[in-house]
């Protein structure tokens, strides 16, 4: 199924000018693989080097924080969001 | 938050002045006295500070204590909706201009100009008899500075922040709400896009200033909004509510309680560094692409580097960054203004 992602607009450079754009998968584990296979370096900016997610960086499903989920199996349906953030300093 | 002394003729203006707001039922004439005898402090007076002001002034919240470091300048005029020719042309510190302008606006209110630059020295005493602390900031060491102060005395704020045509806000009630620490535990590393190197947009500043000020006034009127992360996208129009859930438990600020922001464990450390400079140490272990660092910065000014430091010019001032993060500010002895210029172009 076609998963809907948002990414900052700071970060469109790491996706190929986009900042809206679909990705298909079964489940959300898979659709998060798939993500960074075709954008690597999108990867880089939101995980650290233990591939651990970035302090300052938030990844939600479907309006839900990823970090609270139990486990990343979830099946992705039509209409399913995934919405990238990263923490805003300007001011 | 006090409640005024009655005085008939008073109320009476009071209550046509804000009739429009009054009126509105989750105001109404209780509402509308809450704000009266409330005191708010608007950390930063930039931007996002400048529109807060102007909001919760014309609003009727009785005090406004406006806090900032810098000093007007030109280009802070396309966005920063508080100043204009006149004020620039005297140089005045942005909170004084802002204290100025606060009281042309509405004159029945208090507004508390405090030129100074917020520090675990200083914070708990501005934080003194606040009923609500609004992010004006440009910077992270001061969000959780203010998020420490927060948590240590109580007080609810109201985070915010804009770049581009983007930004967000959330509210922290402490004891109630996810704290800024919940969400974000450490501060994005030096080195990312700042406004001065990825620009912002007056509309998505109004945007950003507006959902704070509403958060605001909903706290002061005993109300506050639930604890979601709104994200505003000024370029296509939108707005975004995300649930952020409980508080996290082990959070370091409002769980542990260290409070390392507030008492000097943690954040930047300034000192000066010779005639005429100041060093900014970072938090052990950045690590900076320099090479990247110096391509985001090429628009600002004349930029050198090599694998261990990059040179800026800007502002008449040098800034010599080194790969974990130091850096040094030449031309000033001055503190503040060197905590400005890193937060504006390295970012922190």
């Amino acid at each position: 199924m076609p998963l809907e992602v948002r990414i900052p607009p700071m970060l469109r450079d790491c996706a190929s000018g986009q900042t809206r754009f679909s990705i298909t998968a079964g489940t959300l584990e898979e659709a998060l693989r798939r993500l960074f296979e075709t954008y690597p370096l999108l990867q880089v900016h939101l995980y650290d080097e233990t591939q651990r997610l970035r302090q300052h960086v938030l990844i939600f499903f479907n309006g839900e924080s990823v970090a609270r989920l139990d486990h990343l199996d979830i099946p992705v349906r039509t209409g399913d969001q995934l919405t990238i953030l990263q923490a805003v300093s300007g001011g | 938050m006090t409640v005024p002394q009655p005085d008939v003729q008073r109320e009476d203006e009071h209550m046509h002045r804000y009739a429009r707001q009054v009126v509105f039922p989750p105001v109404g004439e209780d509402g509308q006295r809450r704000l009266l005898g409330s005191t708010v402090l608007i950390a930063g007076c930039g931007a996002l500070g400048s529109g807060i002001a102007e909001l919760l002034a014309r609003a009727g919240v009785g005090t406004l204590r406006l806090v900032d470091r810098d000093y007007l300048e030109l280009h802070n005029l396309q966005r920063q909706s508080l100043y204009d020719e006149r004020l620039l042309a005297e140089a005045l510190p942005k909170a004084v201009a802002a204290a100025r302008r606060i009281r042309e606006i509405n004159s029945s209110i208090v507004a508390e100009a405090h030129p100074t630059d917020l520090t675990g020295d200083n914070v708990l005493e501005l934080f003194d008899g606040v009923d609500v602390v609004l992010d004006g900031t440009d910077n992270w060491e001061t969000r959780y500075l203010l998020n420490d102060a927060a948590v240590r005395t109580g007080t609810p704020w109201v985070y915010g922040g804009v770049i581009g045509a983007t930004g967000m806000s959330m509210s922290i009630v402490p004891g109630r709400t996810p704290c800024l620490r919940c969400i974000f535990p450490d501060p994005p590393p030096p080195g990312g896009d700042t406004c001065e190197t990825a620009g912002v947009l007056g509309p998505a500043v109004w945007m950003v200033a507006s959902v704070q000020a509403m958060s605001a006034l909903r706290i002061l009127l005993g109300d506050p909004p639930a604890a979601r992360l709104t994200t505003v996208d000024a370029w296509n129009a939108g707005t975004e509510g995300l649930d952020l859930g409980d508080p996290v438990p082990g959070c370091p600020a409002c769980d542990l309680r260290t409070g390392e922001f507030l008492n000097g464990a943690r954040g930047t450390g300034v000192r000066l560094c010779g005639r005429n400079s100041v060093q900014i140490a970072a938090r052990p272990g950045t690590r900076l692409d320099l090479g990247a660092v110096a391509i985001r910065l090429g628009s600002i000014g004349a930029v050198r580097h090599n694998e261990h430091l990059l040179k800026l010019h800007v502002d008449g001032h040098g800034l010599t960054l080194f790969a974990d993060g130091r850096a040094i500010v030449s031309g000033t002895e001055d503190e503040s203004v060197a905590r400005s210029l890193y937060a504006r172009y390295i970012g922190h």
